[in-house]
Formats: structure tokens, C-alpha cells, sequence
């Protein structure tokens, strides 16, 4: 009896706690993580992933940027932007404030109950205008967000969840519960690797800190050999483990990519980047 | 005629019979370490699949005698035989960590099905060994 | 009965054995498949399939194609398992959350 009793007591105190985490508490705290975990790492370091972090890999990669590898995907995507859809209307005319637009997604759509990343409305934008949509893995549409990420450079990362509208926050639970899963044969959850086991090495590849990981995309990786998105490395950090990837742009990674973004607020945006 | 139906039915119920006897005898998902499991293996086949990328994989976090460019992510693995009471105990940390340590950021090799029971009994054999 | 007839008798008995050894085998691996479906199926519906999980199936399909029965059989059953550890991870990790290390004072 004493015993049931303070279990109950016990739980009395921990729940209310284990509850009361805000998303905005939440971010704090992972930013204050990664801040303790990494001392002599200044605030505005982490957008450069792990070479904030290994100094070795870094005097490589400042080699690489020199001549950047993404530049010609910039180059392709001004062009596109630039350049009239059938019916002689622009993606300016869609984003009338753009091309420098990139930190004003990924945002909650109240209309469609969704969350609409930079990649989503620029397809939207093309359907409006009679312009089939363009795949998202790959080509035209990563040349755009190229082009964009590079006007938007020094913009700070400010996702909203807007706090009249609980389904705003259901997807950024969404997010955040696929975020900590463990899945896949390997049994990982992202965290696994980003948080608790960022610095350290897996084989011969230091891991990255989770702050800092929406700052800098799209990404040119010498391993795709070409410039990719965010949603393609979360497919490849997924079947890393094992698990089976999601689709580009699905519900599952645009919640993801919700969660990370907000978690990364105030960082600054330095995209496109390069990256092993 | 009768005959093949008489014949089909009886195959039917034996293979019935057998069907329930898999379970027994095929890993069981989400099971426990089997107590019965057979852990000799053998050592050297167990050292290549603990150094393959593509398998054990074992290197990427631990360093191991005789392994280059091994990763940090877990302890050291030597002296195994003063950190485990038995090779059964030890095969309990490879099949599923998470017993042990319900955060532990290693692969459940066993329990998974990671490893087929004889790389499991060659991996445990080497591990044994060090 | 002489010599012969036993020998028709006995040969019949055979074929027919044999035949339905076969027609057996048949639907075992079609239910083994089949079971290995659904349960990729019901891994996939809460998000937890595994990455190898369909190629298996496709190769388990392939072998049963090509005759090899029983290398068909194990490995949609092992194809059905991982569906069923995915399925159970995904249930069990449903409500996965910050870890506590992360709210912690250095
Ligand atoms: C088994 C370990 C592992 C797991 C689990 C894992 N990743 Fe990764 N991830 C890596 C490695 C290795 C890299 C490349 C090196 C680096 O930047 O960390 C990487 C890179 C990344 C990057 C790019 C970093 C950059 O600077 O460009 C992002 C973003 C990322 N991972 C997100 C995720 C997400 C989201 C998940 C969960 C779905 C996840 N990772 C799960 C190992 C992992
Ligand atoms: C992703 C990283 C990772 C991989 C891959 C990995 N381990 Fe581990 N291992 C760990 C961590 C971390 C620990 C620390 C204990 C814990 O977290 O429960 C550990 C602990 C152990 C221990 C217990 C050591 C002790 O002294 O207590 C053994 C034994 C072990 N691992 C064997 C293996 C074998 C064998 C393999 C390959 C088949 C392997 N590990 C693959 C991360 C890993």
C-alpha cells in the first residue's frame, strides 16, 4: 500500500513535468545542448555542419568552396527563374518578394491543414500556372532552390507554429516523434547519431550536431556528385539504418523537416553547400 | 478419384502438423536470446564478419585488435572475458543491447536477424576471444 | 494380384504422393509469401517497414518461380519477420520523445 502510494506521488511530479515541454521550451533546450556539448564551437559555426566541429576536414572543404561545385546549379536556376512559363507569367509572380524567400519555409499552410516546404510551392506555383510539376529528387526544381537558397544567404532561420491552429503543433509533434523513433533493421533513431553521438566518429565519418542541419540546402555532395535536397538525405540517413525511405516531399518528411527547421531558429541560412 | 482427394487431405494435415511445429524451431520475432542457442562458432570467419562493412560492421563504433580506422562511438572491445561471466552473457549484449541498456546505440544483431545464427555463433566465438 | 499389378499399384502410389508433395509445396510457398506480404504491408501502415523487406519478397517470388521451394519458403519467411519486427518497433517507438540528457544541466 505505502508502496502504491508513492508511485503514485512520484508520478504526480513527473508527469506534469514530462507535459509541460513547449515546442519553444524544446528548442531551447536543444540548442542548449549542442551549445554545452560543444564549448568552443561559436553560435554561428553550426551551419557548417560537421566542419564546424573537425578541424582536419575543414581545411578541405574551405579548399572546396573556393571553387564551388554548386555554382552551375545557381547559374541553372536564375535562368529558370528568369525565364516565362507558357502563359508569359514568372515565378515572381508567385513569389512576388523572392527570389530571396528561402527562410520563409518551411511554413503552416492554414488552408490546406499542411506544411509546405520551399520545393512544394514552387511546383504549386507551376500547377497554378498550367506548368507540369517537376520531380523532386533531382534537375530544374534543386537548380531553383539553388538559386534561391544563394539569394537568401544571411537570412535567419524563423519558422512559425502559428498557436491558434493545433494542428500546426500536431505536425510538428509528428516531426518530432519520427525524429527520435529508432527504426530500421539497425534499430537508430536520428537522434542516436546527431545528438549524444555527433563529434564522434562512425568509421571514418565524424558525426554532425543536429543544430545546423537545415541552414545550407540544397547541397552539392561529392558522394551524389551532384546538387541534392534535404529530403534526400533524410532518405539516405533512413535506409543507413535500414529502414525504408519515405517518399521526397511526403507528409512524414515535410513534418521532419518542419521539427528540424523550427529547432534550428535563428541560425543563419548560408545555402547552397558543400558536403562530403 | 477418391484417392487423391483422401491423399491431398492427408498431406494437408501433415504439413498442418509440421506448420505448427515451425514456430518452435524457426527464430521467433521479437524473442529473447534463445537459452538453448548454439554459440560455438567459429573465431575466424567470426573476425571477418565483425571487420565487413557490409555485415558485422563492428569496427564503425568499436576499436578491435588488428582493425584499422575504427570508430568511437562504443567502448573498446578487449579483456572480454573479465567483462562477461560467461560467453552466454556476452551473446546477450550482441543479440539485443537494448536488455541491458534500453539506450543503447548498437544494432540488435540477434534479435533483428542482422546476423543468420551461425555468423551469430562465429561472432560471439571471436569476440570471446578477445 | 501378380508381380506386375504391385508394381502399377506401388507406382501409382508414388505419383500420387509425389504429386501432391508438390502441390503442397506449391501452396506452402504461396502462403508463405503471402503472409510475408501482409505483414510488410502491416509494418508499412504505421511507418516501420524496412528497407529489404520488399526486395526479399521480390527474390522469394523469383526462387519459388524458378522451383527452388524451399529457399523460396525461408526467405519469405524471413521477409515476414522482419515485417513483424518492423511493425512492432514502430508501434513501440510510437511515442518517441526528446531524450531526458537533453533538458539536463552540463
Ligand atoms: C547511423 C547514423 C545515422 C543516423 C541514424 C542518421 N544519420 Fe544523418 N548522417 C549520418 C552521417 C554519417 C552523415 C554525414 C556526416 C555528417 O554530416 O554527419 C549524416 C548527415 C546528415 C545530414 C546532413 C548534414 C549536413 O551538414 O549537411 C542531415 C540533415 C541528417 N544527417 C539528418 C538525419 C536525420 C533527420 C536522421 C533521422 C531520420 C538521421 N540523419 C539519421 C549518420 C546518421
Ligand atoms: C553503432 C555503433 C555500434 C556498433 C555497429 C556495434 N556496437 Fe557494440 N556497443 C556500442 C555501444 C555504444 C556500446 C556501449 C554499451 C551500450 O550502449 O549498451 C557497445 C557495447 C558492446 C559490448 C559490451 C562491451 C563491454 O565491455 O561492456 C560488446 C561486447 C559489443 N558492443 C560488441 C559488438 C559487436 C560484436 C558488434 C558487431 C557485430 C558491435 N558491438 C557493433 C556500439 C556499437
Amino acid at each position: 500500500m505505502p508502496r502504491l502510494i508513492l508511485f503514485w506521488v512520484i508520478l504526480g511530479f513527473i508527469a506534469p513535468l514530462a507535459l509541460a515541454a513547449t515546442p519553444a521550451e524544446e528548442q531551447a533546450a536543444f540548442q542548449g545542448y549542442f551549445k554545452r556539448r560543444f564549448p568552443s564551437v561559436p553560435e554561428n559555426e553550426f551551419k557548417n555542419g560537421v566542419y564546424a566541429i573537425d578541424p582536419v576536414m575543414r581545411a578541405n572543404w574551405e579548399a572546396i568552396e573556393e571553387f564551388p561545385p554548386y555554382e552551375q546549379a545557381i547559374a541553372r536556376g536564375e535562368e529558370l527563374w528568369k525565364t516565362p512559363f507558357a502563359n508569359g507569367r514568372t515565378y515572381a509572380d508567385c513569389f512576388p518578394d523572392g527570389p530571396a524567400i528561402a527562410n520563409r519555409y518551411p511554413r503552416w499552410d492554414r488552408e490546406h491543414g499542411t506544411v509546405v516546404t520551399l520545393s512544394l510551392a514552387l511546383n504549386d506555383c507551376r500547377k497554378a500556372n498550367g506548368e507540369e510539376p517537376l520531380p523532386y529528387n533531382k534537375g530544374p526544381l534543386v537548380d531553383l532552390l539553388a538559386y534561391i537558397a544563394y539569394q537568401s544567404r544571411g537570412q535567419i532561420t524563423q519558422v512559425e507554429i502559428p498557436e491558434d491552429d493545433p494542428r500546426a503543433l500536431e505536425a510538428y509533434t509528428k516531426g518530432k516523434r519520427f525524429y527520435f523513433a529508432r527504426r530500421g533493421q539497425l534499430n537508430f533513431s536520428c537522434a542516436h547519431c546527431h545528438f549524444a553521438n555527433s563529434g564522434a566518429k562512425l568509421r571514418t565519418e565524424t558525426l554532425s550536431p543536429a543544430l545546423g542541419h537545415t541552414t545550407h540546402w540544397p547541397v552539392y555532395r561529392s558522394e551524389w556528385g551532384e546538387v541534392g535536397t534535404l529530403h534526400r538525405r533524410f532518405a539516405g540517413c533512413n535506409e543507413q539504418v535500414r529502414a525504408k525511405a519515405f517518399p521526397l516531399e511526403s507528409e512524414e518528411y515535410r513534418n521532419l523537416e518542419y521539427f528540424l527547421t523550427y529547432m534550428n531558429n535563428g541560425q543563419e541560412l548560408n545555402g547552397p553547400g558543400a558536403r562530403k | 478419384m477418391s484417392l487423391f482427394s483422401d491423399q491431398t487431405a492427408y498431406w494437408r494435415r501433415l504439413a498442418g502438423l509440421l506448420a505448427c511445429l515451425i514456430p518452435l524451431t524457426a527464430p521467433l520475432a521479437g524473442a529473447e536470446l534463445p537459452e538453448a542457442i548454439n554459440l560455438d562458432g567459429d573465431p575466424e570467419s567470426g573476425r571477418q564478419i565483425a571487420f565487413d562493412r557490409a555485415k558485422g560492421n563492428c569496427v564503425s563504433c568499436h576499436v578491435i585488435a588488428g582493425a584499422t580506422s575504427p570508430g568511437s562511438i562504443g567502448p573498446v572491445l578487449t579483456a572480454i572475458q573479465t567483462r562477461f561471466p560467461s560467453k552466454h552473457e556476452l551473446a546477450k549484449q550482441i543479440w539485443d543491447p537494448t536488455v541491458r541498456n534500453p539506450d543503447a546505440v548498437m544494432p540488435p544483431f540477434g534479435k533483428h536477424e542482422i546476423f543468420t545464427p551461425k555468423e551469430f555463433a562465429d561472432v560471439v566465438s571471436f569476440i570471446w576471444t578477445l | 494380384m501378380g508381380y506386375i499389378d504391385w508394381v502399377r499399384i506401388g507406382s501409382i502410389i508414388l505419383l500420387v504422393a509425389t504429386n501432391s508433395a508438390w502441390a503442397e509445396e506449391n501452396t506452402e510457398v504461396e502462403q508463405a509469401i503471402a503472409a510475408a506480404e501482409g505483414a510488410r504491408q502491416q509494418a508499412a501502415s504505421v511507418g516501420g517497414e524496412w528497407r529489404d523487406t520488399a526486395k526479399l519478397i521480390a527474390k522469394a517470388k523469383e526462387l519459388a518461380q524458378a522451383g527452388q521451394i524451399q529457399e523460396a519458403i525461408a526467405l519469405a519467411n524471413r521477409a515476414r519477420r522482419q515485417g513483424e519486427l518492423g511493425y512492432e518497433q514502430a508501434l513501440r517507438e510510437q511515442n518517441a520523445d526528446f531524450p531526458a540528457y537533453v533538458f539536463g544541466k552540463p
